[in-house]
């Protein structure tokens, strides 16, 4: 049965040899609907981990409470937890075979011989494991390694399932492959899952709700498209993409829009909620700008770079460097390095942040 | 407060455990150094006074035997080292013929048991000694005394250096050298500004563990140092053969300060000083030494030293057989008759506390290490200390910790098999938490966790997940104990009684009355019991090793 999970003012900090605390998870509150995949996302030492450990039980929590449905868990010891885990290493135990491994929680369980032996031939099945059930966890590639890892957790058929950053050992290839499988697997199965990770395209591709960190806190709470759309703090802004930063100030308000002024000029952006005379950050994408022969908004090319897909640019602007990438370059239509260029920005791609932010 | 209860309700068995550690700690080695500190003030009418350490060291014969150790220490040191580096980087990087052999041979003195190599100098170069006498003539071949122990000490210590030695040297990557090489460095001159330079602070590490050996070496001075009377000797005779308690604890005190000195200096100065990282990449094989002068040289060097390893440790047996040594060298069983009949209590009373502590030793050792590397808990770095410190306190200052504590109540042990298996068994002990922190330091603790988060309880864990995978460790762990324990000679000879003797004990009394037939015996005896013992072990954990992997369920489908 898949279970509600809430975080409710939750504090991880350490006593310091000066006598402050210093915090590694500062005021956590989330809501986590049960069946919805959930991700905890930002830079190393954000807090992230230490979270998701304190949701499995081996970090103490140091202030606020952890529910899974209606039952408070902070005093329930990590072994009698309603959650499994899939570890960064995997942590297969290597003295036991593929079966022994996945079967080791429910012998803990002491569920019969035949139920032991039916579930996880089911669960061999869904990962397509079962032809390697014999081998030992050092015969095994690390892909099949991970699915063995997940068909650990799998099996205990929990409350809660937690990745701890998963994939970040598989190469590049796999670590899509395993991504799409993990996702298939979620949503066919409906169990909750908190999903650790650093690499926000994975954030983004496998998530129903993302959760961006940093410093021990919650910066922004939203679905992939609202936090790379609509970021609300810098932070967030230029963690998720690649974001340019250029500061203004409100100059009008008008029904569904607003006019920023910058030192180069103005720009009509697609946002509501400011009142004129507001200090504004304007977050321009990199793929928002379009690029023309130089006339107004005018800068010059410092770096051009062919990538396949995309040609990426840096072009001078205004005394601050701006990233743009076209998609789909035509080698005869792209400017070199030197080139004066003008600027036209999608004012439907423009995002707007107050400067304190 | 209530937190710590609450940790405590939720895991009984962990803090209950630590007590019981600590306990062990404080009563079997703080306890009795406690002791001895206190002694060594203590006079003769009761008052507090510092005249033992007066004795110690007003220039008298207890003065002479702290400098005496000193100079041996020194230069069996310095031989073993050098001995011990031609060996390791002949292992390492010259091709030659009979490795294992020589590998075999450089391993066998840190098992064999304290007397061998004492007893056949004196079959060799002894007053009736096969060289002295039959080979060179001479009529008063003398070996007792400081060249004795020198030689004695060396071929018996230089084992540990080259354990060291290897695998540093096998550590130092061969691209450091070709890149010398490849600057136009030739083989030499690249041997001088790389190799040795990388290999200074392991040779220092091999000095300073060969230098501690030396200095709490009992066994050879017991037998082969005539007048050249040594400190951890002396500390004996104090005790047990004049019964100066305080000059005897004083001494103790000299002897436990410069090892734990030298032990911290070889932990925390040499230690830091290592260059040689170890790195996950991996590098080329070395290219060996092929031929040439050097390869014939080294391998003539290692040959003539195996020679005489392997001579010294087959004259025992033939020893053992022989009636009067040098005088009537006719074949007899007397001497095995004599073991059997009067020696046979020693023999079974070592093998039995011996096997009693082996797997105490064991355990503990694994328990130890399970709570240094994978629990937290206060005062752990304290213990922590203790018991790597206890690898520094030789076993004489044990042993004379142990009549000063145990022989009064309320831990009355005197004369018990219980006071001889603690011996055995902190003798023991740091060997098998070292071996038990490397092999925990080296599993992911995720491991553990996934235990945990699939259910299962901390004992569960250790059970079904800690102990299988530092198996080998254990068994090292136990192996060792065993080889220690029935070799056992510089902290038990204070606590043998009538109820309990030992062999080594019997070893000990009978090369004092001149009876090396009967010693001989007893050696070749023990080394038989020891090489049953190791192999039924080695036996049994391949045994083990074979059953326990829980793969039958997956089998059927």
């Amino acid at each position: 049965m898949a279970k509600t999970v809430s975080l409710k003012g939750v504090y991880k900090y350490y006593d310091s040899d000066k006598g402050t605390k210093s915090y590694a998870v500062n005021d956590v509150n989330l809501e986590i609907e049960a069946g919805k995949f959930v991700t905890l996302l930002g830079p190393s030492g954000c807090g992230k981990t230490t979270t998701l450990r304190m949701v499995a039980g081996f970090e103490e929590i140091s202030e606020g409470d952890i529910y899974f449905g209606a039952e408070k868990v902070n005093d329930i010891p990590p072994n009698h937890r309603d959650c499994t885990m899939v570890f960064q290493s995997y942590a297969l135990f290597p003295h036991m075979n593929v079966f022994e491994n996945i079967a080791y929680g429910l012998r803990i369980k002491k569920l019969g011989k035949d139920r032991i032996v039916s579930k996880v031939n089911e669960v061999l099945d869904i990962m397509n494991l079962r032809e390697y059930k014999e081998r030992m966890p050092s015969q095994l590639s690390g892909g099949q390694q991970q699915r063995v890892a997940l068909a650990r957790a799998l099996v205990m058929e929990p409350g809660v399932l937690l990745f701890d950053e998963p994939l970040s050992n598989l190469d590049a290839k796999l670590r899509l492959t395993m991504r799409d499988e993990i996702r298939r697997i979620q949503q066919q199965i409906g169990i909750t899952a908190i999903y650790v990770t650093h690499d926000q395209s994975e954030a983004m591709s496998m998530s129903d709700l993302v959760i961006v960190m940093n410093k021990g806190k919650i910066e922004q709470v939203g679905s992939p498209i609202d936090i790379y759309q609509r970021p609300q703090t810098r932070f967030v802004a230029d963690f998720i993409g690649t974001a340019n930063f250029v500061e203004g100030t409100v100059s009008a308000v008008e029904e569904n829009h607003i006019i920023v002024k910058t030192n180069s000029g103005e720009l009509k952006i697609n946002r509501t909620g400011f009142k004129a005379g507001d200090r504004v950050t304007v977050v321009i994408r990199p793929e928002a700008v379009r690029l023309t022969k130089g006339e107004s908004h005018v800068g010059i090319v410092t770096k051009s770079v062919f990538m396949g897909q995309i040609q990426e640019y840096e072009v001078e602007y205004d005394g601050q460097i701006i990233q743009i990438s076209e998609h789909n370059p035509i080698l005869e239509n792209t400017f070199a390095v030197g080139t004066f260029v003008s600027l036209q920005f999608a004012e439907q791609s423009l995002h707007v942040i107050p400067t304190t932010a | 407060m209530s937190a710590m209860f609450k940790r405590f309700k939720r895991e009984p068995l962990l803090p209950i455990l630590i007590v019981l550690v600590s306990l062990c700690l404080i009563v079997f080695i703080v306890f009795p150094l406690y002791q001895i500190f206190k002694a060594s003030f203590i006079m003769s009418d009761g008052q507090i006074g510092l005249d033992g350490y007066k004795r110690v060291l007003s220039g008298g014969g207890l003065s002479r035997s702290l400098t005496n150790s000193l100079v041996l220490a020194a230069i069996s040191a310095t031989l073993s080292t050098i001995i011990a580096y031609m060996f390791a980087y002949t292992f390492a990087y010259v091709n030659i013929p009979f490795k294992k052999l020589f590998n075999a041979i450089a391993i066998l003195p840190v098992i064999s048991p304290p007397f061998v190599i004492a007893l056949s100098a004196m079959l060799l170069l002894g007053k009736q000694g096969i060289i002295t006498k039959h080979l060179l003539g001479l009529d008063n071949a003398n070996i007792y005394g400081l060249h004795g122990l020198v030689l004695v000490q060396t071929l018996s210590f230089f084992p540990i250096a080259f354990l060291t030695l290897s695998g540093l040297l096998r550590s130092i990557s061969p691209s450091l050298e070709e890149a010398s090489q490849n600057m136009g460095a030739g083989k030499w001159k690249t041997f001088r500004s790389v190799t040795l330079p990388l290999s200074v602070p392991g040779i220092a590490n091999a000095f300073l563990l060969v230098f501690v050996q030396s200095l709490a070496d009992f066994g050879n001075p017991m037998t082969i140092g005539g007048n050249y009377s040594t400190v951890a000797r002396e500390i004996y005779l104090q005790a047990v053969g004049s019964y100066n308690m305080q000059a005897g604890a004083a001494l103790a005190m000299l002897l436990l300060t410069i090892t734990i000195i030298v032990y911290i200096l070889q932990n925390f100065w040499v230690g830091k000083k290592s260059y040689v990282t170890v790195t996950g990449k991996p590098t080329g094989q070395r290219r060996m030494i092929e031929k040439g002068s050097v390869k014939n040289a080294l391998f003539i060097a290692c040959m003539a030293i195996t020679v005489v390893v392997i001579a010294f440790y087959a004259l025992v047996p033939i020893g053992s057989f022989i009636k009067l040594w040098g005088i009537n060298n006719s074949f007899t069983l007397d001497h095995y008759k004599y073991v059997f009949n009067l020696g046979q209590k020693a023999v079974f009373d070592t093998l039995k506390l011996a096997l009693i502590a082996t797997p105490i030793a064991g355990l503990l050792g694994m328990i130890f290490a399970y709570l240094i590397v994978r629990t937290h808990f206060r005062g752990k770095k304290t213990l922590e200390a203790i018991s790597m410190l206890s690898i520094a306190v030789p076993g004489t200052v044990i042993g004379i910790g142990y009549i000063l504590s145990f022989n009064k109540a309320p831990l009355a042990l005197t004369g018990t098999g219980i006071i001889i298996v603690a011996a055995f068994v902190v003798r023991a002990l740091p060997v098998g938490i070292r071996s038990g922190v490397t092999a925990l330091q080296q599993i992911d603790p995720s491991i553990e966790e996934a235990a945990t988060n699939l259910g299962a309880s901390r004992v569960k864990v250790f059970g079904s997940i800690v102990l299988p995978l530092i198996k080998s460790a254990f068994f090292n762990g136990l192996v060792n104990s065993f080889v220690k324990s029935m070799t056992a000679m510089s902290a038990v000879i204070f606590l043998i009684s009538a109820k309990y003797n030992l062999i080594t004990a019997s070893i000990m009394a009978q090369v004092e009355n001149g009876r090396i037939g009967v010693a001989s015996a007893y050696c070749t005896i023990l080394i038989i019991i020891m090489a049953i013992a190791l192999v039924l072990l080695n036996t049994l954990v391949k045994w083990l090793s074979g059953t326990n992997r829980r793969t039958y369920y997956g089998k059927d489908s």
